[in-house]
């Protein structure tokens, strides 16, 4: 397997805090891969570090092969998506473009294609006149994410791409993402797990600057499976025993007399067939859900190696 | 498990340094930056320009001024001999170099440039305090260094400021120049223009190392106030402490003040005056020290800027 990045026993210190502690990561070529953790977990200080913007305290990170010490050999086929850099306010959008363009190497007439391109990627050909200043936060998240597609880069690094957006514009940044991921590598950060889980090929948990979790996707989510479940009545407790003593139950955790949260493991018999003992048991007592929310996979395996607490799910 | 060695070497390069000075150009005046050091440099130079050519179109018109032409009241006002040891007091010149400022060369304009050189190294800051500042904060320069060397930034702001800075001193020298000759009328000729384009390149000289100090202190600071206040007290204390080392010096230590020629030399303030020097060898002399001070505070800025996180 050919590698597109390989983080090399890398560690960031900023004063008396450690950002990242000995990480090493390698991401195939042309992969889509995740990068999940909490907040100040490092996951932006290693994307930092990765497009040079900060400098390692210790370790490497090789891109493509070049070690990222060397950034300048990577013109044009490394681009990121900076999670909070601003784009100059009162300067038209597309002039931006324009000098990006003529950075990576293009004359004035192709540069000035390329952005009005690029724009038209992300949907925003109107914006091209627009001071930054004057764009919606969405807006601007396209514009971002639209200088990360300019030129042909091989290597794109997108920093929550989809934070602090509505559905609509999270959703077309996904089928973005999707679209120029077919010969490129593309290495995605997000709080949003159901996201990463439905795009991204492999991914890594990092948590207090250290790799927690690391694999494809399959073999993160495959064992692993979350639900949270709401009763007509209180939860009995012969039900509560014999729902422990299934073999596919894990943990039970009570959030209240009538709800609580099943975490299941369903590498022997699959999910349908341990959701179907779940509501056996439960139908076998008279007892009937309200509502049952399913948990993304990935989100109890996040939540299990982070040691966090399941207080969200996605309904099903 | 193997790595794909991608083999696009790019270093150092000028057409980088040359895209971003002009770009960090024309943001500077689109953002109004650039706009209010223009104004500021225009305002500087014409209220200096005023301070001498206005009291000598009030002689004009005074009673007994009848018989002589505008050029000769102020030609023999600026020549007169009281004029010549004040300049040469101002610069620290023997009276050979005031008599090359006031009678080889148009005194008028002379005396305007002796004002506007003590003002460059702080009109200077307005227009290069915030060179990477203000982008560090916003974090927007990260989009620069996807594409291009540290190094290139930030040469190629230093020169955008400077190619600014060239563009505001022309257009006052121009001005001066044009109202000396036609609303004055003291001098007329390639003499002037020749003076005036002197002039400017002193300006450009000086100003030169002063914009590399304002780069170093842009890129260790990430607020541009910071920057701008940091760059103003550095220009004002600078000064201040060597005049204060010299008056210690002469003061209580008794030391000959003809001797301590060299201590403002330190600084590029020190030179400022050789820029206009009548001996050819100085003038080149002096260039090549504002050259080494300009070389010298960019290479301590690109070694900080080359070494901190942005």
């Amino acid at each position: 397997m050919e590698l597109a990045v390989k983080v090399n026993n890398l560690t960031k210190k900023f004063a008396n805090q450690i950002a990242l502690d000995r990480v090493n990561l390698e991401i195939p070529k042309n992969s889509l891969y995740g990068l999940l953790g909490p907040n100040g977990a490092g996951k932006t200080t290693l994307f930092s570090i990765a497009a040079g913007f900060l400098k390692p305290t210790e370790g490497t990170i090789e891109v493509l092969g070049v070690d990222v010490a060397r950034i300048s050999e990577l013109r044009g086929q490394l681009a990121m998506l900076p999670q909070d850099a601003a784009f100059q306010g009162s300067i038209p959008v597309i002039d931006q473009l324009i000098m990006f363009s003529r950075l990576n190497g293009l004359d004035q007439n192709a540069a000035h294609n390329a952005a009005k391109d690029a724009l038209e990627i992300v949907g925003l050909p109107e914006v091209a006149r627009k001071s930054a200043r004057t764009l919606s936060h969405g807006m601007m998240k396209r514009v971002a994410l639209c200088q990360a597609f300019l030129g042909d880069a091989k290597v794109i690094f997108l920093d929550e791409p989809t934070a602090g957006l509505d559905p609509d514009n999270a959703r077309r940044i996904r089928e973005l993402v999707k679209e120029f991921t077919q010969d490129k590598t593309v290495i995605f950060s997000s709080h949003n797990l159901q996201e990463v889980q439905d795009i991204c090929d492999y991914v890594c948990v990092i948590d207090k600057g250290r790799v927690v979790e690391e694999g494809t996707m399959e073999s993160l989510t495959e064992s692993t499976f979350l639900v949270r479940i709401e009763l007509v009545s209180a939860l009995s407790q012969e039900a509560h025993a014999a729902l422990q003593a299934l073999p596919v139950v894990e943990s039970i955790e009570l959030t209240s007399d009538t709800e609580f949260n099943l975490r299941l493991n369903v590498s022997g018999t699959g999910k349908d067939e341990a959701m179907k003992q779940i509501y056996g048991t439960l139908t076998g007592f008279e007892i009937y859900p309200r509502s049952v929310f399913e948990g993304a996979s990935l989100e109890a395996r996040f939540l299990e190696v982070t040691g966090g607490t399941f207080d969200g799910a996605s309904s099903t | 498990m193997e790595t794909t060695a991608a083999k696009v070497p790019r270093a150092w390069s000028p057409q980088h340094v040359w895209i971003i000075a002009l770009y960090s150009m024309r943001f500077a005046l689109r953002t109004g930056g650039g706009l209010i050091f223009l104004l500021i440099f225009l305002t500087m130079g014409l209220s200096v320009a005023a301070i001498f050519i206005t009291p000598l179109e009030k002689l004009v018109k005074m009673e007994g001024a009848e018989s002589m032409t505008d050029s000769d009241i102020s030609v023999t006002i600026l020549e007169s001999e009281k004029v010549v040891e004040a300049v040469q007091w101002i610069t620290s010149s023997d009276s050979a170099q005031s008599e090359y400022l006031l009678r080889e060369n148009p005194a008028l304009l002379s005396a305007i440039l002796l004002i506007l050189l003590i003002a460059i190294p702080f009109m200077t800051c307005f227009g290069a305090f915030n060179q990477t500042s203000g982008d560090i904060a916003t974090r927007g320069l990260r989009y620069l260094l996807l594409r291009t060397e540290r190094t290139n930034i930030f040469l190629g702001r230093f020169v955008g400021v400077m190619l600014f800075t060239l563009l505001s001193a022309v257009g006052t020298m121009l001005v001066i120049v044009l109202y000396v000759q036609f609303k004055v009328g003291a001098y007329t000729g390639a003499g002037l223009w020749l003076w005036g384009f002197q002039g400017l390149i002193a300006i450009f000289f000086l100003s030169l190392p002063y914009t590399a100090i304002c780069a170093w202190f842009s890129c260790m600071l990430d607020s541009p106030f910071g920057s701008l206040t940091i760059c103003l007290l550095f220009s004002g204390f600078s000064l201040t402490l060597l005049y204060a080392l010299k008056l210690t010096l002469t003061g209580s230590m008794n030391v000959d003040p003809e001797s301590l020629g060299w201590l403002f030399k330190t600084m590029p303030w020190g030179w400022k005056y050789e820029l206009l020097h009548g001996s050819l060898g100085v003038r080149l002399t002096a260039i090549l020290a504002m050259l080494g001070f300009t070389a010298a505070f960019l290479f301590l800025g690109l070694r900080h800027f080359n070494k901190r996180d942005l």
